[in-house]
């Protein structure tokens, strides 16, 4: 890609900031959450969900979801923060306020796809770096999360080129990606890093959105970016993908993601694939219900 | 059935042969006959009852011979190792739930069988849940949209 398309994308991104959908307490608390936790405190959390009763409601019933594994709702924030611990309920929290990010446009790829698609990437990452023994499950699930928003900027600035790159994915049953590089010339990638520097996220989540289909290219956070490779790969194996048939087959223990994680991780080699799967499709009902709670009041009626 | 109706598509050119086996010589005959009621074909669409079967009664259908003739019944011993290693060059074995009631040895004995026996590129399918952790490493398991395989890698590809 050359520099002069870095540099339109990048200027075309930026009018998103002017985007009035965006919760007042989302890019504060984005902020908050991607530094490294340790000068986080409770209070200063729920002082800016405070400042937004939907999400400070909607998160409570999250934490409340099997998902998360609250067998009552909780009662307040805080409650939430000493039962779940703080960097979960900061994960919560930032579903609850990526859910209302984005304006509920009728766009290109369906919402609700999209959205089960991040949140269950989200999801089998946390549980892919719970099994790997890995420092930080929140960061994990995060960077799924987040790993996609490069799609979101597709469909507010680049609604035409994006549409000719989804039809020619189903069409063709190829991958996503594929398709935007063939008819775009650029991917969710560079859009979504865009978005991503914009919002000054953490370097090594910038480098998932940036490389997760290409981590050789990643320098920084090699082993996140495999996880969340190999997550975004088996989601789109078991009907978590974005709502079209790929016509593909996934060896996940030879994609060279895999050898970058068993470098770090020797448990890798203990996890069973075909368990995780199967523990994986049995959330997906889960997902579906999380994502009509979430994102519910901001996805379009089909 | 999924063969015939792709018979002029992806397997054009290909000459389909099937060999469903059981140990059970009662099973074996009640799949000769072919005949199948409600629950048998719960997942089976109405396409498929229409095209490929015959109405035995307001409850049961049966297979039509066209289907049948590409198909050889026979009984067989999973365990018996003579047989098994002259049961070569399959493109595709389907083993659902049968290695459950197997012992660790025998299981690795069976699944040694399949993979000897496979084409290279071949594929094998076990039965949902079904997994050969521990019992095999050279099967690759592969990832298709909805479902899971056990791929024996084909020589150009280097990895074996």
């Amino acid at each position: 890609m050359t520099a002069s398309v870095t540099a339109s994308i990048r200027e075309r991104v930026q009018h998103i900031e002017s985007m009035p959908a965006i919760p007042a307490v989302f890019l504060p608390l984005l902020n908050l959450l991607s530094g490294s936790g340790e000068n986080v405190n409770v209070d200063e959390v729920v002082r800016l969900v405070s400042y937004d009763n939907t999400i400070a409601a909607q998160c409570l019933r999250v934490a409340a979801s099997p998902l998360f594994g609250m067998a009552l709702p909780p009662k307040s924030i805080k409650a939430a923060v000493i039962s779940l611990g703080l960097r979960r309920v900061e994960t919560i929290l930032l579903t609850c306020c990526l859910g209302q990010a984005f304006p509920s446009k009728k766009w290109v790829l369906d919402p609700a796809v999209f959205w089960r698609h991040s949140l269950g990437c989200a999801m089998v990452c946390r549980k892919f770096s719970e099994k790997l023994g890995a420092a930080d499950h929140e960061k994990a699930y995060m960077a799924g999360l987040l790993h996609d928003i490069g799609f979101m900027v597709n469909c507010l600035v680049f609604s035409q080129e994006f549409a000719a790159a989804m039809e020619r994915a189903l069409q063709e049953e190829i991958a996503l990606d594929e398709a935007e590089h063939l008819t775009m010339g650029f991917t969710h990638c560079e859009t979504g890093r865009a978005l991503a520097e914009q919002w000054k996220l953490a370097d090594d989540v910038i480098e998932v959105i940036a490389h997760h289909h290409a981590i050789e290219q990643s320098q920084k956070a090699q082993s996140l970016v495999a996880l969340v490779h190999l997550s975004d790969l088996l989601c789109r194996m078991r009907g978590l993908g974005y709502g079209y048939y790929e016509r593909h087959k996934v060896d996940l223990v030879s994609d060279p993601a895999w050898a970058i994680l068993l470098k770090e991780h020797r448990d890798l080699e203990g996890v069973d694939l075909v368990r995780f799967t199967f523990e994986l499709d049995e959330a997906v009902e889960e997902i579906h219900a999380l994502v009509s709670t979430v994102f519910g009041s901001t996805l379009s009626p089909s | 059935m999924n063969m015939l109706e792709e018979r002029d598509r992806l397997l054009k050119g290909w000459t389909v042969e099937i060999l469903a086996t059981d140990l059970n010589d009662r099973s074996v005959e009640a799949a000769k006959a072919g005949i199948y009621g409600d629950y048998a074909l719960r997942n089976t669409t109405d396409y498929y009852k229409r095209k490929y079967f015959s109405i035995v009664d307001e409850k049961k259908l049966q297979v039509l011979p066209e289907v049948k003739k590409l198909i050889t019944f026979s009984r067989l011993n999973l365990q018996d190792d003579s047989k098994m290693l002259f049961m070569k060059g399959m493109d595709l074995v389907l083993c659902c739930n049968v290695l459950i009631y197997f012992d660790g040895v025998s299981k690795s004995k069976v699944i040694n069988h399949f993979f000897s026996n496979l084409n290279y590129g071949g594929y094998f399918f076990l039965g949902t849940s079904e997994s050969l952790m521990k019992l095999n490493d050279q099967f690759h398991l592969v990832h298709f949209p909805g479902t899971i395989a056990y791929w024996k890698p084909s020589l150009k590809s280097g990895k074996l």
